[in-house]
């Protein structure tokens, strides 16, 4: 079995250790020395279908989307989508929107901004194939709250397994709103940087040939960005506050040690504001993920939802429906040269016909512009879409 | 039979003359039967003669005496026979066996009450020498009790001893008494003192302690009397485990579910990290567990760790963990022993429902000086102790510290160097022994632990307390013990992981307690207990206060808390046939909540919550607000099968007025204990046992098995995602349910001999059921659950192997099913991430956990007179190095969810220890 030795620092994050959590874990490790995660498997033999319904009405956005699916199994974890389903948004002046399954279990409607008011209330009502019916209860619009600062700090972190150091950049939000709005918040996170490959292509290799690449796309999958949504949730509030503010909410983290922070980063923060009932939701989700097992956890609850079956009041549904509107806040994290930030080092080697011929095609070639020789390696290494990202630069990106 | 014919002829020209000590006979007898003698010489002389007919119904006598003393007379007729005689004024006693020795030891209050005469060795005739020579209990083990005056044939007389230390004077408590020919037995009270209850006649006893020699003696009790007996130390059973059952006895006494360790069994046991703690020990037992290694408190037959009461000299602590739970909040150089009631509780003790536990300090040497301590990897320890005034009073003081931050400083992480963790433990306890019928101890204890962990976390907490505590004794068959004590635990955190929300918190409770206890003992099988006692409760469950001027953090006031719970209790224990002992007990507990309070009143067929409710009463200061009250009865009875069987069945009922706000698995450093209030009811466990219980006494083995079951009303349990530090009343967020426990503990005991130690195997299941009329006022569904400290299947193997006087070996063998965990079972996606879907409430276990610990002791040299002793202990702590669970938790990693567990001691923790002692004192 896979046994790690770990590193109390690194649990504050990776493992989101905290509190009580922490502080014992830190005393095992001064004064015993000797703590170990490995792999865990629980045999789970029990067979489960629950309906799922994720549903949101974000002001802001311009198509609204409901997502349906049945809950899958840890062993071989997949989407499985509800198809077929009758979806309506409904408020409460009994104004009815009607959604589309455009992707299976994706049900989406623009709504027209007008027809989302703020304060008002809305309900979700589900018809399945199999005549299942599900509804939601009223869900008020909340009043958006304009981000206040998005910040980062360059910050030392230990690796979880490894121990070693590393640098990179933490990301914190701060919270100031009106007494009035909403104190429960959540953000999403989309991180989006520009990378690019080694060097030019100057030939690519298609089944017993070079064949030159013309010279305007040379450079055509050298540079890429990428967009990427942050998995995770960040949640905070400020009930427990005299005031409607709060600072140095703690982020994402960027490693210096992968390549995001080498030319340019950038961090897009949506702030949605919520009710009670939405926000207990997802923060007993976040705790369940934690540490259900743990002596100083409580044990994982099930989250409160405000989704119900009609038929079977017993029935379990997972979830939660909720409304609100967005705000949005964009940082860039230029390149910064105190950062060690790990240059990602292609190997190539010289082109051999015996060896390399074989494919997969094309094969890409670059000539090194010292000896002439001409290299090859890893498609990675030539072709910056490969990685996911697009060569086309984002509108926002300055 | 056997005629024995005594011819004798006497003419003695005594100068002495007829006085009232000596009686002078001048008669002459043919072919008389003793028994004739003596009654003509009851009659016509007065004399009182006092003899089994048995005895002399073959003796005759042939003889003419004249101006003959009546003792040199009958030392010629019973010279033949092997009996014996004693003369007290006109009281004449014939009797057989060994010689009465009438010097008593050194009691001299007693002795002049009752003086004694001595026989010595030079006034016996040889063959009497001879023959005494050859029985097993020497002449100085004999003692008389009482006196002739005072003999009423058929009247029980009470036996009052005090048993000592030779060396140090010190009394020892829980020194065994057992009379062999009766099977009766008592033990003695925290003064050293016990008390019997015999028709006159002779008697074998044995006198037992931990650590000391057992010692026999006869005894002849004639009247109501006093002895001292002084144990010796026992010098070569260092190596010994020694579990003693209170009343001696496995088999006879009357106790169920209990335990009782010394200190200096405790030493052989391996340790982590070399520190000797009583809990971890107590974690051997049949019954008890633990959730997690170093969690704090144990778990008494599936009760939740705030069920247990410790008590340490009549101080009650709150808290009894350092760092946590990894170490006892105890100094193992002072503790003596500690009792373990599991059930069958006395009904002197309530309170808690599922165990008391009751910890006794050393009393400190009368004579000498002495000191102790040692050193291990985390802390250093010291005891002194010593006379104040000579065998009248003595002190004993002790001090432990840690010293992590040296550790801690070696770290080169800057976190850890930022970081500190240090605790200590003192105690100071004053005995004075006023005279045989007053004794006064004073006992002043205090432990501390701080912990910080970098720019995060701050906790800090600490107990403190004190007792005054006076026996006395009425008569000698009537005692009172009167104490009054007070405690206090206080904790405060600081949380600063975020500037704008950081806060600091404090809380207190003060505990007061005032009890008197009287035993009255009618006879070595009737024993009465009766008393009082009264606690009043005092708790500010604290302000959450913000921290740092940055932070704009609400301040909360969690209110305070007055409470009072007084208790009457009289226990009778008797035997009602031969073989078949009742103990009949009753307890009335009664708790009163005080104002000043205020107290929400919620709609009636609502669920209590924030919306539901209409109105707030107020209490005044000292007024009222909400009484709990009832009576707990305690039963227990003994039947025994044989001289070496029995059946012991009991039932107990126990309240609980306070508990600890917990809803995590472990007790953490900052869990508030809260009393029982106008909303949360007291919860109550009735409990039923019965058990076998067998000795081989050839052997030195003991075994029990007992099954239980017991029920919980009022268990308190929490809705999801309680908070306890916030402004909303702890009825809403509380639930109480129903816990049902059962289980059956078989233990094998080897107490004697190189091989000691116990084997135990329980079965045990716990389960839970909270059940409120609405959804939010359920748990798991309203279904029953699991505890959390259901753990099915427990083995528990402790052994002591003793190489020889100054090497041993000793290892710890620890088996139980793994503690049950909600877990989850599948995941959904939301948002294009996974969440998890849970199982049913504890519905999968953790895996088992399994360890072994191994230790080596090697004591230094052992010559008696030496001043200065030491002795290494080398441990190893889960030899096998086996990765026991300690949690288990999730990760979703790359859109897969992946289940991990970490095990906190996952490789062989070996330690090193020393201990010295200077002093030339060996007890413990």
């Amino acid at each position: 079995m896979d046994k790690k030795t770990i590193n109390i620092q690194s649990l504050k994050y990776r493992f989101r250790f905290s509190g009580l959590r922490l502080t014992l874990l830190f005393i095992v490790l001064t004064f015993f020395g000797n703590a170990c995660i490995e792999p865990f498997f629980a045999e789970i033999e029990e067979e489960t279908k629950i309906i799922t319904i994720e549903g949101s009405l974000i002001k802001g956005n311009d198509v609204q989307t409901i997502i349906i699916s049945t809950t899958t199994s840890l062993v071989n974890q997949k989407f499985i989508p509800v198809r077929g389903c009758d979806v309506k948004v409904i408020d409460e002046l009994n104004n009815s929107f009607t959604f589309d399954e455009n992707v299976d279990g994706t049900y989406s409607l623009a709504i027209d901004d007008t027809d989302l008011v703020y304060d008002r209330q809305y309900r979700l009502n589900i018809v399945t194939p199999t005549g299942g019916k599900y509804e939601s209860e009223y869900e008020i619009l909340n009043r958006s709250v304009a981000v206040d600062t998005v910040y980062y700090e360059v910050e030392e972190r230990i690796e979880t397994y490894t121990g070693d150091y590393m640098e990179g950049v933490q990301f914190y939000i701060d919270i100031r709103a009106e007494d009035s709005t909403s104190r429960y918040f959540r953000w999403n996170l989309s991180e989006t940087y520009e990378y690019t490959t080694g060097g030019p292509i100057s030939y690519f290799f298609f089944d017993t040939s070079l064949e030159p690449i013309p010279p305007r796309n040379i450079w055509a999958v050298f540079r890429c960005w990428i967009t990427e949504d942050i998995q995770g949730l960040y949640l905070s509030n400020t009930i427990n506050l005299t005031i409607n503010e709060k600072r140095k909410i703690p982020l994402q983290y960027v490693s210096a040690k992968t390549d995001r922070l080498k030319i340019k980063y950038s961090l897009l923060v949506t702030q949605y504001t919520m009710n009670e009932g939405a926000y207990n939701y997802w923060e007993q989700n976040k705790i369940a993920t934690q540490e259900p097992g743990g002596l100083y956890t409580q044990q994982p609850s099930r989250p409160l939802t405000n989704l119900y079956s009609v038929n079977d009041s017993d029935e379990r549904v997972l979830g939660y429906f909720w409304a609100s509107s967005r705000s949005e806040q964009r940082i860039f994290v230029p390149r910064i040269n105190s950062l060690n930030v790990h240059d990602k080092i292609c190997e190539l080697h010289v082109f051999d016909i015996l060896e390399d011929g074989e494919g997969p095609f094309p094969i890409y070639v670059r000539v090194d512009e010292e000896t002439g020789a001409q290299m090859v390696g890893n498609p990675y290494c030539f072709d910056c879409t490969l990685r996911g990202g697009s060569t086309t630069k984002p509108d926002f990106w300055k | 039979m056997k005629r024995i014919s005594i011819s004798i002829f006497l003419c003695f020209l005594s100068l002495v003359i007829y006085s009232q000590e000596t009686f002078v006979l001048n008669r002459s007898y043919s072919e008389l039967s003793f028994i004739e003698l003596v009654r003509e010489l009851e009659k016509d002389e007065g004399l009182h003669f006092y003899y089994m007919p048995e005895w002399l119904d073959s003796i005759y006598v042939d003889f003419v005496v004249q101006e003959t003393r009546i003792d040199d007379v009958l030392e010629a007729v019973l010279k033949e026979t092997g009996l014996k005689f004693h003369i007290e004024e006109r009281d004449i006693y014939i009797y057989e066996g060994n010689p009465i020795v009438l010097q008593l030891p050194a009691f001299k209050s007693f002795q002049k009450k009752d003086p004694v005469i001595s026989f010595n060795r030079n006034d016996m005739a040889d063959n009497e020498s001879k023959y005494l020579e050859t029985q097993s209990m020497s002449e100085e083990n004999f003692i008389t009790i009482g006196n002739m005056k005072n003999f009423r044939n058929g009247r029980r007389a009470a036996v009052r001893g005090k048993i000592s230390n030779k060396v140090s004077g010190e009394s020892l408590i829980g020194a065994t008494v057992f009379i062999k020919e009766t099977g009766a037995g008592t033990i003695t009270d925290v003064n050293g003192f016990f008390e019997l209850k015999l028709l006159p006649g002779k008697y074998r006893i044995s006198v037992n302690h931990m650590a000391m020699k057992e010692m026999e003696y006869g005894l002849n009790v004639l009247s109501d009397g006093a002895l001292t007996i002084e144990l010796e130390n026992e010098l070569i059973e260092l190596q010994e485990i020694t579990v003693i059952n209170k009343r001696n006895d496995n088999v006879k006494g009357m106790l169920m579910g209990f335990d009782r360790i010394s200190t200096k069994s405790m030493k052989e046991i391996p340790v982590v990290m070399g520190e000797k703690d009583i809990l971890k020990v107590a974690q051997m037992l049949p019954g008890v567990q633990n959730v997690g290694e170093g969690s704090s408190g144990f778990n008494v037959r599936g009760g939740s760790a705030d069920q247990n009461m410790f008590y340490i000299n009549k101080i009650s602590v709150y808290n009894t963990s350092h760092l946590f739970g990894f170490f006892t909040a105890f100094s193992p150089d002072i503790i003596s022993d500690f009792s373990l009631y599991k059930n069958n509780i006395p009904s002197k003790f309530g309170g808690r429902i599922a165990s008391i536990f009751e910890i006794n300090t050393r009393l400190g040497n009368k004579n000498n000086f002495f000191a102790q301590g040692g050193i291990s990897p985390i802390t250093g320890h010291v005891s002194i102790e010593g006379p104040i005034v000579k065998e009248k009073v003595s002190f004993v003081a002790s001090y432990r510290s840690t010293y992590s931050d040296w550790i801690l400083k070696r770290m080169n992480d800057q976190d850890l160097q930022q970081s500190n963790a240090s605790f200590y433990d003192g105690t100071l306890g004053i005995n004075a022994e006023l005279n045989s019928n007053n004794n006064i101890r004073v006992f002043l204890y205090q432990s501390s632990d701080m912990f910080s962990l970098s720019e995060r976390n701050d906790y800090q907490y600490s107990n403190t307390g004190g007792s005054v505590s006076w026996k006395h004794s009425f008569s000698n068959s009537f005692s009172g013990d009167f104490s009054v004590s007070s405690s206090n635990y206080q904790f405060s955190t600081n949380d600063k992981n975020n500037i704008t929300e950081a806060f600091t918190h404090d809380y207190y409770i003060n505990h007061s307690e005032a009890r008197a206890d009287f035993l009255s003992v009618k006879s070595e099988n009737h024993r009465i207990e009766f008393g009082v006692n009264s606690i009043l409760y005092d708790l500010n469950r604290g302000d959450i206060l913000p921290y740092g001027d940055d932070s704009n953090r609400i301040p909360i006031s969690l209110g305070k808390e007055q409470g009072v719970e007084n208790a009457l209790y009289i226990s009778d224990e008797f035997g009602l046939l031969p073989r078949l002992n009742l103990l009949l007990g009753l307890r009335y507990s009664h708790y009163a909540q005080l104002g000043p309070v205020d107290i929400r009143e919620y709609t009636e067929g609502m669920p209590k919550n924030k919306y539901n409710y209409n109105e707030t009463i107020s209490f005044g200061s000292g007024e009222i607000a909400k009484t709990y009250s009832g009576f707990e009865p305690r039963a227990a009875l003994n039947y025994g099968i044989g001289p070496k069987s029995s059946v012991k069945a009991s039932y107990n009922r126990l309240r609980q007025y306070i508990f600890l706000l917990s809803n995590t698995i472990a007790i953490a450093p900052n869990d508030q204990w809260k009393l029982t209030d106008y909303h949360i009811a007291p919860p109550v466990a009735d409990q039923l046992s019965v058990g076998f219980y067998h000795d081989f006494r050839d052997l030195g083995i003991n075994i029990s098995v007992e099954a239980y079951k017991k029920w919980i009303n009022n268990v308190v349990e929490y809705k999801d995602g309680a908070d306890f530090i916030s402004a909303e009343p702890l009825e809403t967020q509380i639930l109480q349910g129903f816990q049902d426990s059962k289980g059956i503990e078989f233990l094998l005991k080897k107490t004697t001999n190189r091989l000691t130690g116990w084997l135990s195997y329980t079965y045990s299941r716990s389960t839970v059921l909270v059940d409120g009329i609405f959804d939010e006022e359920k748990i798991n569904d309203g279904l029953p659950y699991p505890s959390n400290y259901d753990r099915p299947h427990s083995l528990n193997f402790v052994s002591n192997f003793r190489i020889s006087r100054r090497l041993s070996f000793s290892s710890n063998v620890v088996y139980t099913t793994g503690r049950p965990v909600t877990l989850p079972i599948a995941a959904y996606f939301s948002e294009e991430q996974q969440y998890l879907l849970y199982s049913d409430r504890n519905e999968y276990r953790i895996p088992d956990y399994f360890r072994i610990d191994l230790s080596v002791n090697l004591e230094g040299n052992l010559k008696y007179k030496k001043v200065a002793h030491s002795y290494w202990m080398l441990n190893i702590y889960n030899a096998s190095g086996r990765h026991n669970a300690y949690s288990v938790f999730y990760e979703v990693e790359e859109g897969q969810v992946l289940g991990y567990q970490l095990s906190i001691f996952a490789q062989p923790i070996v330690t090193l220890s020393w201990n010295f002692k200077f002093g030339n004192y060996n007890s413990d």
